[in-house]
């Protein structure tokens, strides 16, 4: 059985979400439980969690649109490419 | 989200982060006694045996010089050992063989001839898919080896595939010639935007663009459950498997357009998904997909490729902080452009491939903003580079260049 993982973020002064506790094992379940008490969101997938752009975590995303390293990198290099592209074929450079 | 203290210790629950290591590949798996071992080596590595006659024979000693670049003879030697004929197919089979990593024995030549001889066609794309298959411990059967060679074949099209298909259902349906129940043609419909939301277009939003990453590489067999890819889309395969009744059942004669793209995007990924499930030992084991994307008013096709390593489970693991990956990415004016990176403890290094020195020249003056933006989305700037690349595209298939391959004498 896969053992379940559990992260807490928590704003900092410039209003930015930081991973502050991750816990795995009887401590995730614990901590997803005194979270419910105290009504605050935790994110059960560590890892995913672990792998999200700074910038990403501040934008709102559902749970299948949450960026990733993997997905972010391909997205910022696709659209590199195309930016290159215009620039050369507009010939400003 | 409320900020939040409670009293836990953090570092009691800090989960493992194995490190990506990679070495290059050494396959030492002797075909029969007396034999030439086929072996891709890095220059560093100089492990040898002395051949027989020599003091000391018969034990594994280090010492310079034990190996000679791999050539056909090496082959034709092995084959002459293994009483094989020395035709063109039984060489060109040896040369795929060894290629992949499959050990040279009479009984693993016998075993692929068997699988080849039921196909009408024994070209190298067979025989490499064969031999992949082979390597892999996967189903050595007829339809497994030419959905393969098709797919090498003609690398990379997934993304044309799904434009065909989306482009004909639009014009049936708009056309009103497309014979079909309501229902069926409900069905079409979700599938064509199904299949739309596999495609990246850099007009729509950072959200759909990793849906459109994420439901692509689990459509195609990547299974990295720490990035959120490869849960079981149940409701994608049951609406694959309604259109090929759909489309292939009825004798509508108006979808055959439809069809040809239909037919082509199934076997395209069917063939992706067993090149990923492949579970191969090693250090060089990569996950491989087609990615189609929007460029401009063109549809095209990029490929992914990630490196993994295997976590304390046995499951394919890529660490966010530490991993490896190739993408190309093509585009209209500036041709393929080849991303090499890497990614260690959260710093993120890119070399870009180029098709001319010009290009190179000409993109080496922005490689620096395109690190302040991974820089911007959570990564740490590190290295860049430009390099020029040739057009090729990615290999979906891992075989190692012959031409760079090494051979040694293990007679004793």
């Amino acid at each position: 059985m896969e053992e379940k993982k559990a992260v807490l973020l928590a704003k900092d002064e410039s209003g930015r979400e930081r991973v502050v506790l991750e816990a795995s094992g009887d401590a995730a379940e614990e901590l997803v439980a005194e979270a419910k008490k105290a009504n605050v969101d935790v994110l059960k997938d560590a890892d995913a969690l672990r792998s999200f752009p700074e910038k990403a975590q501040s934008e709102e995303f559902d749970s299948q649109e949450r960026p990733d390293r993997l997905s972010v990198l391909a997205y910022e290099l696709y659209r590199f490419t195309e930016e290159l592209d215009n620039l050369w074929s507009s010939g400003k450079i | 989200m409320q900020s939040f203290n409670m009293s836990f210790q953090p570092s009691a629950f800090r989960l493992p982060t194995p490190a990506v290591m990679r070495f290059p590949s050494v396959q030492m798996t002797p075909p029969s006694l007396s034999a030439p071992l086929s072996l891709n080596l890095a220059p560093m590595l100089r492990a040898g045996f002395l051949p027989s006659g020599t003091p000391g024979a018969g034990t594994a000693l280090l010492r310079e010089q034990a190996f000679s670049p791999m050539k056909e003879e090496a082959l034709t030697t092995a084959l002459s050992m293994m009483k094989t004929p020395l035709t063109k197919e039984n060489v060109a089979l040896a040369k795929s063989m060894v290629q992949s990593g499959v050990p040279l024995t009479k009984e693993n030549m016998a075993d692929l001839k068997a699988s080849l001889s039921s196909l009408p066609t024994n070209g190298s794309g067979t025989m490499q898919a064969a031999s992949f298959l082979k390597s892999a411990a996967l189903p050595l059967t007829s339809q497994n080896i030419t959905l393969l060679s098709n797919f090498i074949a003609a690398n990379p099209y997934i993304g044309a595939c799904i434009f065909e298909f989306n482009k004909e259902f639009k014009k049936l349906r708009d056309g009103g010639k497309f014979q079909i129940s309501a229902e069926r043609m409900g069905i079409l419909s979700k599938a064509s935007s199904m299949l739309g939301e596999m495609v990246m277009n850099s007009k729509s939003g950072l959200g759909a663009n990793v849906k459109a990453f994420r439901k692509t590489a689990g459509n195609s067999g990547m299974e990295l459950p720490n990035f959120m890819m490869g849960a079981r889309d149940e409701e994608f395969d049951s609406l694959m498997q309604a259109l090929r009744k759909i489309l292939f059942s009825d004798k509508n004669s108006a979808a055959e357009a439809m069809k040809n793209a239909f037919l082509k995007l199934d076997e395209a990924l069917l063939a992706q998904r067993l090149i990923n499930g492949a579970k191969r030992e090693g250090l060089d084991n990569f996950y491989y997909f087609q990615l189609p994307l929007v460029f401009g008013d063109s549809e095209l096709t990029a490929e992914f490729k990630v490196f993994y390593t295997t976590d304390y489970t046995g499951r394919q693991y890529v660490d966010p902080d530490n991993f490896e990956f190739e993408f190309i990415v093509p585009s209209i004016h500036i041709g393929n452009v080849h991303f090499k990176g890497t990614v260690s403890s959260g710093i993120v290094n890119i070399a870009a491939g180029f098709a001319s020195q010009q290009l190179c020249a000409f993109a080496e003056k922005f490689m620096p903003i395109l690190l302040d933006r991974l820089q911007e989305v959570g990564f740490t700037s590190g290295n860049y580079s430009v390099f020029l690349s040739s057009e090729n595209p990615l290999m979906a298939i891992d075989g190692d260049d012959f031409a760079e391959m090494e051979s040694v004498d293990m007679s004793f």
